[in-house]
């Protein structure tokens, strides 16, 4: 579950990011956060990571209250969470599987696992025949999907997707969504911060409006 | 270098903390095998580096280890006072033993010895290295008896001074050389060299430090986008850090062990004209290498040297990154 209540984000130099946002996605569901570019979506996201703190307010993920979280415990709250962006941020050096590996090597799992893992989190973003490559031999497609496939590797219980679309092309936007959704239905909570507006009306989740760092609004998708 | 899970609430029984331990294990060969990698990854920046620390190692190791052979070539100075008295020609050995005899038990004496005319002789042959010389002297026709009066160990200064005063106002004394000075100098000496090799020592490891903290603060940067990476999906500091000491300790530890080759390449190349003088001089002196001791703490320095490098370059660099 992720929740915020009356959370306001200010940065040094007085610049109101987020005012007063709650909202809620609850245990295992798919919701989408929307908003044009400096609504505060990033903001809201490295809060949920806990790179930043609140200014005020409660935050609330997979049942941890990380304004109560300390230095030490960030790392394994960490281990709950897992992260995409728009970037992919892939290590160029690395192989796919070295990529994909990493939140299993930082939580010290054992090769075999990390093997296990690694490969069956491929297959399911159908990269399993190039475990090998680079990630500079794949296209940014493919890039996004190792990067999708690193954040769910350590079934994380909540994802969070810093407009991983925004950098694809409709039919592979699409397919990235269904990931997402694939992911969803096995009882991860999802939030994607994305302004792709038809992709989201596509999908039919909750959507999260941010304006101005404000929550203007909360649709739901039509029932049936 | 501490990344142990956060404490847990439940008791952990004698497997579980058998488990841990292995699972410690496991990490740490992990980050190290990961730093070797690393390392070879960048032969020729990893070779130089460790070059650079083998140098500056071997420059007080190599000083370490002259001082060690100077102690040892002087190891018959034994720096206990003694007065060294040279008789009037006329004075032969039998009256020479009488006066030994006579000063034996005196206050602040030691021991007393006489060094006759033809001792004195192969004594002479033997350490000046002019031997030829001394056979054109010819036996006995110059040398005079020599008493050698061994002061005790501790008698002050003024003590000392007046005895040998006295005991060169003797009747049978024709001069009185007082021994004491050039051994505290050379004592003083040593001592002197003891502490610029300490000092040296001191500033050669603060340069290691900065170099391997500046090596190590260079890979941190280069690693940026993996280090925030690793911090996002759970990386713990200690899984963060943990294969930059590994390289700094790795650093510390290659560079003490070449310095350690370069003290003995250097020790192999002097040994031969060393010996050769000391033949000269009739002394069995060879070159001692620093021991198994010495060599422990040159490597073993060197690879602490390296960690706290390390540690002081990836916390600084980190605090940068991030």
């Amino acid at each position: 579950m992720i929740e915020l209540l009356e959370v306001t984000k200010r940065y040094p130099g007085g610049h109101e990011a987020l005012r007063d946002v709650s909202l809620e996605v609850e245990s295992g569901a798919m919701a989408f956060l929307t908003g044009h570019s400096g609504a505060g979506k990033s903001t809201l996201l490295r809060l949920l990571t806990r790179v930043d703190r609140p200014s005020r307010g409660h935050v609330v993920v997979a049942g941890e209250h990380l304004n109560r979280l300390s230095e030490r415990r960030i790392p394994y709250f960490r281990r709950r969470v897992g992260v995409v962006f728009q970037d992919h941020r892939l290590l160029m050096d690395r192989s796919v599987f070295d990529n994909v590996a990493l939140p299993l090597v930082v939580a010290h799992h054992s090769h075999h696992e990390i093997g296990r893992r690694v490969r069956a989190a491929l297959d399911q973003v159908g990269l399993l025949d190039k475990e090998r490559y680079r990630p500079l031999q794949l296209s940014g497609g493919e890039q996004q999907r190792v990067g999708i496939a690193r954040a769910v590797v350590h079934t994380p219980a909540v994802v969070l997707a810093d407009e991983p679309t925004g950098n694809l092309d409709p039919d592979l936007s699409l397919e990235v969504m269904r990931l997402f959704e694939r992911f969803q239905q096995v009882g991860t909570t999802v939030l994607i911060a994305s302004h792709d507006t038809a992709l989201i009306d596509q999908m039919g989740y909750d959507v999260l409006h941010l304006e101005r760092g404000r929550l203007v609004g909360v649709r739901r998708p039509a029932a049936g | 270098m501490s990344d142990a899970p956060p404490p847990s609430r439940a008791p952990r029984g004698r497997r579980g903390v058998s488990a841990s331990v292995r699972a410690w294990f496991a990490w740490h060969l992990q980050s190290l095998v990961s730093s070797l990698g690393d390392l070879a990854r960048r032969p020729l920046a990893t070779v130089l580096t460790v070059g650079v620390i083998a140098v500056a190692l071997a420059l007080p190791a190599a000083g370490y280890v002259a001082l060690l052979n100077a102690k040892w070539a002087a190891r018959g100075w034994d720096g206990q006072p003694r007065v060294s008295l040279f008789l009037h020609a006329d004075v032969d050995e039998a009256a020479a033993s009488a006066l030994a005899r006579s000063l034996q038990g005196e206050p602040g004496v030691a021991t007393v010895r006489v060094i006759g005319r033809a001792a004195a002789l192969a004594e002479y042959r033997s350490m000046s290295g002019l031997g030829e010389v001394a056979d054109v002297i010819g036996e006995g026709a110059v040398l005079p008896v020599v008493v050698e009066v061994m002061l005790r160990d501790g008698v002050p200064e003024a003590q000392a001074d007046a005895i040998a005063t006295a005991l060169g106002q003797l009747r049978e004394v024709e001069f009185a050389q007082f021994d004491l000075q050039w051994v505290r100098r050379l004592a003083a000496l040593m001592r002197l060299l003891e502490r610029l090799g300490l000092v040296l020592g001191g500033l050669v490891g603060l340069g290691v430090v900065v170099v391997v903290g500046s090596t190590i603060g260079l890979r941190v940067e280069a690693r940026r986008e993996e280090i925030a990476i690793a911090r996002l999906f759970g990386g713990t500091n200690g899984f963060v850090r943990r294969p930059f000491l590994y390289a700094g300790l790795v650093y510390g530890l290659a560079g003490g062990a070449l310095a350690l080759a370069v003290v003995h390449g250097a020790m192999i190349a002097l040994d031969g004209p060393v010996a050769q003088v000391a033949g000269l001089y009739d002394s069995g002196f060879r070159l001692v290498g620093p021991g198994l001791d010495g060599a422990a703490i040159l490597v073993g320095g060197g690879g602490v040297l390296g960690l706290l490098g390390a540690f002081l370059g990836v916390r600084r660099q980190l605090r940068v990154v991030e």
